[in-house]
């Protein structure tokens, strides 16, 4: 249990991490927003904010829990227990596990900033990262049903 | 893989909730256990079988696995 606190906070530093860039990213599309004329790209940015704040919630509502967690030992053990579960690992993997997670969070950091950057790379990569989203979530639904 | 757990469980007036707690799953993972749609690990498998004071053969049936 020892080590799972210390994932824990080792995890809340990572989760609140991604926060800051988000937010960082979410200013930097607001103070774009109030310069820009472009209608459609106004159009686009505020879509991007409101992935950004989306974002923020999840990464707030992970927060609090790993938060809750460290602090409360029985909520600690049913986190652990809920994380360690081998039926959830065993579909965790069969839907491609930690290696897929990490591109999604990667690749929504990137779609979020390639806004400013290159708008064909945007489209691409949100593309890209909608549909790891949906094959993600086909395939777990799948396996729940199958295990 | 077919299992004893179910009756055990009846027998012992269990929930799936207090077993699954006793053993350090999910409840989820007891019921798919029971309908025949997972099968246990190893370790899972003998923390079962300690729970129940049985052996793992005693719960769990291999009488369905092909040997080569």
């Amino acid at each position: 249990m020892e080590n799972f606190i210390k994932s824990l906070k080792h995890r809340l530093y990572l989760t609140s991490s991604y926060s800051l860039f988000v937010l960082l990213i979410s200013i930097i599309g607001i103070t774009k927003f109030m310069n820009t004329t472009d209608e459609s790209m106004r159009y686009l940015i505020s879509i991007n904010i409101g992935f950004s704040i989306g974002i923020l919630v999840a990464m707030l509502f992970f927060c609090s829990q790993y938060f809750t967690c460290i602090r409360n030992d029985a909520k600690c053990k049913a986190l652990y227990i809920k994380e360690t579960d081998e039926r959830a690992c065993f579909i965790e993997t069969k839907t491609g596990g930690t290696p897929v997670n990490f591109l999604l969070f990667i690749g929504l950091l990137a779609t979020l900033s390639f806004l400013y950057i290159n708008l064909t790379v945007y489209v691409t990569l949100l593309a890209t990262v909608i549909f790891i989203c949906i094959t993600k979530l086909s395939l777990y639904v799948y396996y729940s049903r199958v295990y | 893989m077919k299992t004893k757990i179910a009756i055990l469980r009846k027998q012992r007036k269990i929930s799936q909730e207090e077993l699954a707690n006793a053993v350090g799953v999910t409840r989820q993972t007891i019921t798919s256990l029971e309908s025949e749609k997972y099968t246990a690990s190893l370790v899972l498998a003998y923390k079962i079988a300690k729970h129940f004071q049985m052996t793992i053969e005693e719960v769990f049936d291999f009488s369905d696995v092909e040997e080569l």
